[in-house]
């Protein structure tokens, strides 16, 4: 259904790999991940791609759980971020370390949340300007914390 | 493309490049500055991420307070005495020297001391056709050396890593060759000779005559002395040059070492800690995984500023203290 037309919608979430990351960090994370999970298959919570390529990389455990829920949780239309993903990179390049060895996904976290209309999920600490928090206050996006998350869904059952 | 080009997707989505560093290069090939192959221009915009990193981590009023308190040194400095003095900031007595077990161990134990000054040491692979390493030292940065991983020895790599220094006493940092050609590589290369071995620790190595004066040395001699010095028979020639203690050409007999990366044989198996901590160096690697454990960065951005597994970073604090314990305090010397 069209963005426009959904009227009284739950909240949706755009997930950082920071927030994922944290999750399975905490003490509480095996009763948290399957209510993750269900929100991912409510096609509530999203993530890009790029994501799950750092999610591999620096923390195996959390990529693993996801695996099966891969085709739910990793947006398909790439295509339709590229224009703000490319805005993002160009106005905040420091966040975007595009002298990075791999892509880092944070323009494509937030530019999901832009055009999906979802909040932000990150744990990423707002500091000189160059991280989600601080990317998301300049856009005028919702941008919250793990915990806030949980609570906010309440997934912590 | 991002793949073959070994650089983020994000790099390709600029309206334009992104403003690049200008490097002085010191090199020549034929007279003439030489360019780039594509490896090294790889690592030149690998390390300027690294530094952006640390810019980001390490306060403007900390990188003032360290810059300010580095030593500076000029092209019209006594180069002996400029390499006295340093060895002394460094901390290393000749005895110190002799003592160390392997040139391995002494480039550790050097590279240790470079970092307690807050200079990044970092050890990338290069063409070594393009140079044998590199300084960069951006106003409102930390320096960063960066040692080409292709140099065949230790001894190479520790000779290598003093000239940078010294690219950095002078406040010129650039790429460098290390070929005389250049004044400024040859004032560096004087200077980590003369770092390296002091007229004090050529006496310990070599049967010195006295007054000194000029020796004909022959290879196992030459062979003898580098190898209690842990450095490479081609510094050493230098400096008997530079000391008139070997005729002018004698170092021609010598080349730079081998030019391709020495194979590991055998030993233990190698860590992805100390991997990481042999490229990134204890400084680069202590300033994030302190800025982790104070909060100011999370667990995912601390990954990607060392491009490691999260569950990885134990085993790293274990690597750096390791260090620290063998490398960064003098070796007992047996009395």
């Amino acid at each position: 259904m069209p963005r426009q037309l959904r009227f009284h919608r739950k909240n949706e979430y755009a997930i950082d790999t920071s927030a994922l990351v944290r999750l399975e960090e905490l003490k509480d994370a095996a009763s948290i991940w399957p209510n993750v999970f269900a929100l991912i298959l409510d096609q509530r919570a999203k993530t890009v791609a790029f994501v799950m390529d750092e999610l591999v990389r620096i923390n195996a455990n959390a990529a693993n759980r996801l695996k099966q829920y891969r085709a739910d949780f990793v947006y398909q239309e790439v295509g339709d971020l590229v224009s703000e993903a490319s805005r993002l990179i160009n106005r905040y390049p420091k966040m975007s370390r595009p002298r990075a060895r791999r892509t880092v996904a944070d323009p494509w976290v937030i530019a999901l949340a832009q055009v999906e209309g979802m909040i932000v999920v990150t744990c990423e600490l707002s500091n000189r300007a160059t991280h989600i928090p601080d990317v998301c206050d300049k856009e005028g996006l919702k941008c919250i914390d793990l915990q806030n998350f949980v609570k906010a869904e309440k997934l912590l059952s | 493309m991002a793949q073959r080009y070994r650089i983020s997707l994000n790099y390709f989505m600029l309206d334009r490049p992104l403003a690049g560093r200008k490097h002085q290069t010191y090199r020549t090939v034929g007279g003439r500055s030489a360019s780039l192959t594509f490896d090294t221009s790889v690592v030149l915009r690998l390390v300027e991420q690294l530094q952006e990193n640390l810019s980001e981590i390490v306060t403007t009023g900390e990188i003032s307070r360290l810059v300010s308190s580095l030593p500076v040194a000029s092209e019209r400095d006594d180069i002996e005495r400029l390499a006295t003095r340093e060895r002394m900031t460094l901390g290393v007595s000749i005895d110190e020297q002799l003592a160390w077990p392997s040139p391995a161990r002494a480039f550790q134990a050097w590279r240790l001391r470079i970092e307690r000054l807050g200079i990044s040491i970092f050890l990338e692979k290069m063409n070594l056709e393009d140079c044998r390493g590199l300084t960069m030292f951006e106003k409102g940065e930390l320096p960063a050396i960066v040692v080409n991983d292709r140099e065949g020895t230790y001894p190479a790599k520790v000779f290598t890593m003093l000239h940078e220094y010294a690219h950095i006493l002078l406040r010129k940092p650039g790429i460098s060759d290390e070929r005389p050609r250049n004044a400024i590589e040859k004032f560096c290369n004087h200077f980590a000779a003369a770092l390296l071995m002091p007229r004090d620790a050529l006496s310990r190595v070599l049967t010195v005559r006295e007054p000194f004066g000029i020796s004909e040395w022959n290879d196992r001699q030459i062979a003898h002395a580098a190898g209690k010095l842990k450095v490479s028979q081609m510094a050493l020639a230098i400096r008997l040059e530079n000391v008139k203690l070997a005729a002018t050409g004698f170092s021609q007999r010598f080349d730079f070492g081998p030019a391709m990366p020495s194979k590991r044989k055998g030993g233990k198996p190698v860590s992805q800690a100390m991997k990481l901590v042999r490229e990134l160096g204890s400084h680069y690697t202590n300033r994030v995984l302190s800025a982790l454990s104070r909060r100011e960065i999370d667990t995912k951005t601390a990954a990607q500023m060392l491009n490691s597994r999260s569950s990885h970073f134990s085993e790293i604090r274990g690597e750096l203290a390791l260090s620290r314990r063998l490398y960064a305090t003098p070796v007992e010397v047996p009395s």
